[in-house]
C-alpha cells in the first residue's frame, strides 16, 4: 500500500511538475509525453469530442515512441474508444488487442483508456488513450490517478473552449465594429474617448493614437457644443439615451451628424461608458437643402404667375388713387382761378392728394412684397393680419366680381408658424380660384369665407370656403395635379405648388366639394412656439 | 323751374368728393352717393340734371342701374366712367344711351365738356317730354268721334270725305272738327300736325 501510494504520489509529482509551465495545446502535448515515458508505454495521446453525442474526435496530442505526431481524428465506432466514450468507463485492454478490436490490429497490442468528463459530469468531452505492443501493465498506479489526470486536463480543455468562444464572440463584434460606416465609439464618464471605430479615424483622417483620450466634444462643432454638452446628461438619467443633430469634425469639414448616445449601465445601476454612434446626414442635409430651394423656386414662379393674373386688377387699384390725384389736383387748381376757396380747403385737398399718393405706393409695396423671390424664413405669423392683406391684394377684384367676402378669425388666435410670402400666396390662389368658380354662376348669393380657428393645442385650421357651383368628382381627384386647369387660361400649376408649400408646413391642403354646393379647401398650420426653432 | 343737379355715383370715397370739387368750382350743383341703390332710392325725375356713374360697383354695376332707368319715361343723361378699359362695356353703354364713356383717369376738362353737354341734353329731353305729356293730356280730352275725325284730318281729307267715311253729316264733321281744334290746343293744321307726330313717336 505504501508503495502504492509512493508512486501514485511519485506519478502526479513529476506529472505536475512538466506541466505546471504550460497550457493549452502545450500542456496537453507534454503531459501525454511524461505519461507514455512514465507508464513506459509506446503511444499516448488526448482527444476532445467533436460532436455530442460522440460519434468523432480529434487528437490534441499524440505522442509515439519518442515524439510528438500530427493529431488526427478519426471515427469513433468499432474501437476501444468508443466503449471509453460512449460507455462512460475506463477500459483495459491487457492484450489482444486485434481480436477484439480488428480495426486496431497491428497497430497495438493493448489499450488503457480514461473518459475526460465535463465539469458536472454530464458529458464525455474527451478522452485519453494509451497503446503498447506488449502487455499493458497499470499495476502499482490507482484508477484515481488517473482520474486526477483526467480532471486537470477537463479544466485546461474547457479553459480552452471558453477562450475560443470568447474569441469568436470578440470577432464577431469586431467584424461589426471595424466595418461600420457609421462612426462608433466608447466614451467613459468624463466623455473621454477609449475606443473609437476604424470608421472614426477614417473620417477624421487621424491616426487612432491622436483620436484616443480626447474629449468627444472638441470633434463638435463650438457652436453646437453647448448644447450638445446638456444632451450628455440625458445620457446619465433613465432612459439613458439621446439622439442629436450636431456639427461634427471631419477632415473635409465641419459636416452635419446624427449621434445616438446611449449611457451604459453597470451591475450597480452606474453609468461607466456611454457609447456614441454617428452618422454623416451631410449628403441628406444638403437634399433637403436642395428640395427647399427648388419649392421656393417654383413657390416664387407661382406668385408671378399669380400677380400675371392679378395684374389688371392691379392696374385699376392704382388708377383709382391716380385719378382721385389728378382730380383734385384739376380742381384745385380751378378753385385758385375762380377765387373760389380758402386756404383751409386747398390744404385738406392737398392732404387728400398726399393720402392717395401714399395708397398707391402701399399697392405697389404689397406687390413688391408678394413677388419678392427671398429665402424661405418662418417666423411667427398674425393669421388676421396676414388675411388682411391678401384681401387688400384682391381689393379690386372682388368689388368687380360683386362677391361678398367674410372673415371669420377666431378671437385671440394664437399666432402660427410658417413662411408669410407663401402662405399668402396660398390664399391668394384660394380665393383667387373662387372668385373665377363664382364669376360665371349664375345665382344670388355669391360669397367667399376664408375662416380660421385653432383645432388642437398645436395646429390651427384654415379654410377658404366659397358658394360656387362646386368640383366635379372627377376634377376634385386631380386637382393637386400639376397641369390640370379648368381655367381657360392659366397653367395650372397654382394649385400644386400650393400642395407643396403647405405640405412643407407640415400639412395637406384638402378639398371639400359637392356640386352645386360651392368649394370648401383647408389645411393646418402649426402653431408658433419657440421649441420649433 | 328747378336748378340741375350733377349726380355722382361712385364707390370710392376720393373720386366723389375729388369729381364733386371739380363740379363745384365751375358752379355746378352737386349730389353724391356711394351705391347705385342710393341714387336710385332717391331718384326725383322732377329734378333735372345728369348722372356720372361709375360701370363698376360692388352690389348694383352701373350698367344695371343704367338698364333699370331706361324702362322710366324719363331718366337724366348718363356718363360712364371706369378704371377699366373695357370695349364691350363701352359699347353697350353708349348702346343703351349714355353721353359718352369716360376712363380714368380722365382730364378734367373733358369730363366739363360732358357734363355740359349732358345737361343741354337733360334740358332738351324735359322738354320734349313735357310736350309729349302736354299732347297726351289734350288727347285724352278727346271723344272717340273727336279722334276719328282727327285721324281724318291729319290724313288730309276735306271734311265732307270724313263725313261720308264716318256716316254723318258734314255739319257733324265740322263742329267735332273745331272741338278737337280747342281740346287740342291748336290753331292751324301744321301745329296738329307737330302735336299727333309727337304722340306718334311716343307710342301713341
Amino acid at each position: 500500500m505504501n508503495e502504492e501510494m509512493s508512486k501514485s504520489e511519485m506519478f502526479l509529482n513529476v506529472i505536475a511538475e512538466a506541466t505546471a509551465s504550460y497550457s493549452g495545446e502545450a500542456f496537453f502535448e507534454s503531459l501525454m509525453e511524461q505519461m507514455a515515458k512514465i507508464m513506459q508505454v509506446r503511444i499516448a495521446f488526448l482527444t476532445e469530442c467533436v460532436d455530442q453525442p460522440p460519434t468523432k474526435v480529434r487528437m490534441l496530442a499524440f505522442w509515439v515512441a519518442d515524439k510528438l505526431e500530427e493529431n488526427m481524428h478519426y471515427d469513433l465506432l468499432g474501437t476501444p474508444c468508443d466503449d471509453v466514450i460512449n460507455g462512460c468507463e475506463n477500459v483495459l485492454v491487457k492484450d489482444k488487442l486485434g481480436e477484439l478490436f480488428p480495426k486496431d490490429k497491428g497497430f497495438a497490442e493493448s489499450y488503457y483508456g480514461v473518459p475526460i468528463y465535463d465539469n458536472e459530469k454530464a458529458y464525455v468531452i474527451g478522452h485519453m488513450a494509451f497503446l503498447d505492443d506488449k502487455l499493458m501493465t497499470i499495476e502499482g498506479l490507482d484508477a484515481t490517478v488517473f482520474e486526477i489526470l483526467a480532471s486537470r486536463a477537463s479544466v485546461e480543455l474547457q479553459r480552452i473552449h471558453a477562450e475560443n468562444k470568447l474569441k469568436k464572440s470578440e470577432e464577431k463584434y469586431r467584424l461589426l465594429v471595424e466595418n461600420q460606416t457609421d462612426l462608433v465609439m466608447r466614451l467613459n464618464t468624463g466623455a473621454i474617448i477609449d475606443f473609437a471605430s476604424p470608421s472614426c479615424c477614417r473620417k477624421f483622417d487621424k491616426p487612432e493614437s491622436e483620436v484616443l483620450g480626447n474629449n468627444f466634444y472638441e470633434f463638435i462643432q463650438p457652436e453646437d457644443k453647448e448644447l450638445a454638452l446638456q444632451y450628455w446628461q440625458k445620457t446619465q438619467v433613465s432612459p439613458y439615451e439621446g439622439f442629436y443633430e450636431l456639427r461634427t469634425y471631419t477632415s473635409t469639414g465641419w459636416c452635419w451628424f446624427t449621434w445616438s448616445l446611449k449611457g451604459v449601465i453597470d451591475s450597480e445601476g452606474n453609468v461607466n461608458e456611454v457609447i456614441a454612434v454617428g452618422r454623416d446626414i451631410s449628403k441628406l442635409r444638403k437634399a433637403e437643402e436642395h428640395a427647399r430651394e427648388t419649392i421656393q423656386k417654383l413657390a416664387h414662379v407661382g406668385r408671378i404667375s399669380s400677380m400675371g393674373e392679378m395684374a389688371s386688377g392691379i392696374a385699376h387699384e392704382l388708377n383709382q388713387p391716380l385719378t382721385a390725384i389728378m382730380s383734385f389736383a384739376q380742381a384745385s387748381m380751378r378753385m385758385i382761378d375762380s377765387n373760389m376757396s380758402d386756404i383751409e380747403e386747398q390744404k385738406s385737398i392737398l392732404k387728400r392728394i398726399a393720402a392717395n399718393a401714399e395708397n398707391a405706393g402701399a399697392i405697389i409695396s404689397r406687390m413688391r412684397g408678394f413677388v419678392k423671390k427671398g429665402a424661405s424664413n418662418k417666423t411667427s405669423i398674425d393669421l388676421s393680419i396676414l388675411i388682411n392683406e391678401v384681401i387688400g391684394l384682391l381689393n379690386t377684384e372682388l368689388r368687380h366680381s360683386g362677391i361678398i367676402m367674410s372673415l371669420v378669425i377666431e378671437d385671440d388666435l394664437a399666432n402660427v408658424m410658417g413662411d408669410p410670402i407663401q402662405i399668402q400666396q396660398v390664399i391668394v390662389n384660394l380665393i383667387q380660384n373662387a372668385i373665377e368658380a363664382i364669376g360665371d354662376y349664375p345665382m344670388k348669393d355669391k360669397s367667399i369665407t376664408v375662416s380660421a380657428h385653432q383645432k388642437s393645442n398645436d395646429s390651427v385650421y384654415v379654410e377658404v370656403r366659397d358658394s360656387g357651383p362646386g368640383i366635379p368628382d372627377n376634377i376634385r381627384e386631380q386637382l393637386f395635379d400639376a397641369f390640370v386647369t379648368t381655367k381657360t387660361t392659366g397653367m395650372g400649376i397654382g394649385l400644386s405648388i400650393c400642395h407643396t408649400i403647405i405640405e412643407a408646413h407640415g400639412s395637406q391642403l384638402s378639398v371639400s366639394s359637392h356640386p352645386g354646393e360651392g368649394a370648401s379647401f383647408h389645411f393646418l398650420l402649426p402653431i408658433f412656439s419657440t421649441n420649433k426653432l | 323751374m328747378k336748378e340741375p343737379v350733377v349726380n355722382i355715383v361712385d364707390d370710392e370715397p376720393d373720386i366723389r368728393t375729388a369729381v364733386g370739387l371739380l363740379l363745384k368750382s365751375v358752379g355746378h350743383r352737386v349730389a353724391v352717393f356711394e351705391s347705385a341703390t342710393e341714387f336710385w332710392a332717391s331718384f326725383d325725375s322732377e329734378q333735372p340734371g345728369c348722372l356720372i356713374l361709375d360701370v363698376r360697383m360692388p352690389g348694383m354695376s352701373g350698367l344695371e342701374l343704367q338698364e333699370q332707368l331706361k324702362r322710366l319715361e324719363y331718366h337724366p343723361p348718363i356718363i360712364m366712367i371706369s378704371g377699366h378699359g373695357e370695349i364691350p362695356m363701352a359699347v353697350k353703354a353708349v348702346k343703351l344711351g349714355a353721353i359718352d364713356f369716360l376712363q380714368k383717369p380722365f382730364s378734367d376738362q373733358l369730363l366739363l365738356d360732358r357734363v355740359s353737354q349732358a345737361l343741354k341734353q337733360d334740358e332738351m329731353d324735359r322738354l320734349t317730354l313735357s310736350e309729349v305729356k302736354h299732347a297726351k293730356t289734350r288727347f285724352d280730352k278727346l271723344t272717340s268721334r273727336e279722334r276719328e275725325v282727327l285721324i281724318g284730318v291729319v290724313d288730309g281729307k276735306l271734311n265732307k270725305i270724313i263725313a261720308s267715311d264716318l256716316c254723318v253729316s258734314t255739319r257733324t264733321v265740322e263742329i267735332h272738327r273745331a272741338n278737337m281744334m280747342e281740346k287740342m290746343e291748336v290753331k292751324t293744321l301744321p301745329a296738329l300736325m307737330r302735336c299727333v307726330s309727337i304722340l306718334e313717336e311716343n307710342g301713341r
